[in-house]
């Protein structure tokens, strides 16, 4: 079963264009947005199960530098027009 | 290119640019509500025989949802309440007969009295009064690009307007002032049909038949179009009448005697060559392409209304090169190129200022208990919307939002997300750039 989370993450100073760089390198992201608010990144990860979306995050993004913090959520459903 | 969609709309533009070619042969022995009466009457018939085609087929050997026939029919009586709460039928209704009828009634008689060149301006007008009404209704602020863009068409419209009047009187025939009102009238239609085709709101049902099966916009959409025609059709009837009875002879009033005197060769007509062209190529496969493109637009950039006003302009320039082509109508190379160099800069400036004014946002709403079953198709429903997600996690839906000015963001958070009941609380990030 395919699980699509999004995580919104914030950064500290002069490092978004480092972190998007190394965010893209990572295959399981399929949608990544530079954003203005709250929030500076929007990653929106697809994976197979609960246990590759841990990996993914344990290994991957949270290992990259000038990442200060992250919210994740899980999409239950879609709606599109 | 980014969206091979883009082709459907650059092919529909072209097909239309070949009408001005056709129906000139056509205009030395039928008369124009003859024309537009066959086209638009079978046009109408065969469009809504496609959709309920496209149905059944959809229905009985897809493997997709099924198409309600009874929501698409339904849909005729919802209100429209990006068109002033009236009911579909009757939006239908106006938009074929004022937006499609009359700008097509008043494009072919200027076509008839003067040339397709001076015609080709009406276009270029139309687009100028659309930005001063958007100014106004929508307080819409004009750019650099946008300026740019409107000065580049104000000088193709003088060069058109020049050189047609130029070329008129090395004729013998110079541009008179009834043709000049055709020309006033066909630009304020095709105005109002630019203003008004995207006026159409889906119901909450259609959007959540939309979610279980795309394919439903294609019938709804070729439904549209083909009431638009037919009532659009039927309402020329009335209207042919009330011009016949008014005691003022103008060039209208003889091209409805004609009609009136052709309506026996109505067979023998529709099986000209140039009607047949007319209803397939100008009419049936442009609007399907556009329909197509519509229903599939997966564009990560501009939506499809914004790419379909930037490439209209292929319309008119089409007509004018194959004007000078192929019918060898009087306009100097030398100026052609210029209004070339001026359409494509125009384009250029066009794709500049949608670009430089779109929104992009995601919006992550905090809901009251039981919010989200219901709240996701309604908030769909409203201009600029593209999708929503239910969350689990400190937010309960994520909305992303695609709309063409900070305005139209400002409208939508305020009027429309905010006094939601079911929203406790709504926070906005503005997406800089789709980085993947």
């Amino acid at each position: 079963m395919v699980i699509k989370a999004i995580i919104l993450i914030k950064l500290g100073i002069s490092v978004i264009k480092t972190v998007i760089e190394e965010l893209k390198k990572i295959p399981e992201i399929s949608r990544l947005m530079s954003l203005t608010g709250d929030y500076d990144i929007l990653a929106e990860v697809i994976v197979e199960n609960a246990e590759d979306l841990y990996e993914i995050f344990a290994n991957k993004i949270d290992l990259i530098e000038g990442i200060n913090a992250s919210n994740t959520h899980l999409v239950m459903k879609s709606w599109e027009k | 290119m980014a969206n091979k969609l883009l082709i459907n709309i650059i092919v529909a533009n072209l097909l239309w640019s070949f009408i001005p070619i056709v129906i000139s042969g056509l205009f030395q022995d039928v008369s124009i509500i003859m024309i537009i009466f066959i086209r638009f009457l079978i046009s109408g018939i065969i469009l809504l025989f496609l959709a309920f085609l496209i149905v059944v087929l959809n229905n009985n050997i897809s493997i997709k949802e099924e198409i309600p026939l009874g929501l698409l029919l339904r849909n005729l009586f919802h209100k429209n309440r990006r068109f002033y709460d009236l009911k579909n039928i009757i939006y239908y209704g106006l938009l074929g007969f004022f937006g499609i009828i009359l700008h097509i009634i008043f494009f072919f008689l200027t076509i008839k009295t003067t040339s397709i060149s001076f015609t080709m301006s009406g276009f270029l007008i139309s687009i100028i009064l659309i930005a001063f009404y958007e100014k106004g209704i929508y307080f819409e602020k004009f750019d650099i690009f946008k300026v740019l863009y409107l000065v580049m068409l104000t000088f193709s419209i003088i060069i058109l307007i020049a050189v047609s009047a130029t070329g008129a009187i090395l004729k013998g025939n110079p541009i008179g002032i009834n043709a000049v009102i055709y020309l006033l009238i066909f630009s304020i239609t095709i105005s109002f049909l630019y203003i008004s085709i995207n006026n159409d709101a889906y119901s909450k049902e259609e959007i959540k038949t939309i979610n279980e099966n795309n394919i439903y916009k294609i019938p709804r959409l070729l439904i549209k179009m083909s009431f638009s025609f037919l009532l659009g059709t039927l309402l020329m009837i009335p209207f042919v009448y009330i011009i016949f009875l008014i005691p003022v002879q103008t060039d209208l009033t003889l091209e409805v005697i004609q009609f009136f005197h052709q309506l026996p060769q109505f067979i023998g007509i529709m099986s000209r060559w140039e009607i047949i062209f007319l209803i397939i190529f100008s009419t049936i496969i442009p609007y399907l392409l556009v329909y197509i493109a519509n229903a599939n637009w997966k564009a990560t950039y501009l939506t499809y209304t914004q790419w379909s006003s930037i490439l209209n302009l292929i319309d008119p320039l089409g007509s004018l090169i194959f004007a000078v082509i192929l019918v060898n109508e009087y306009f100097p190379y030398e100026y052609l190129i210029i209004v070339i160099f001026f359409f494509t800069i125009t384009i250029i400036f066009r794709y500049a200022h949608e670009i430089k004014n779109l929104v992009q946002a995601v919006v992550l709403l905090n809901l009251k208990k039981g919010g989200i079953s219901t709240i996701p198709t309604r908030i769909l429903k409203y201009h600029g919307v593209q999708s929503a997600h239910a969350l689990i996690g400190t937010n309960d839906l994520l909305v992303n939002i695609k709309i063409s000015s900070i305005k139209d963001f400002y409208y939508l958070i305020n009027n429309r997300l905010k006094p939601i009941r079911e929203v406790n609380n709504l926070e906005i990030l503005f997406i800089n750039k789709q980085e993947k």
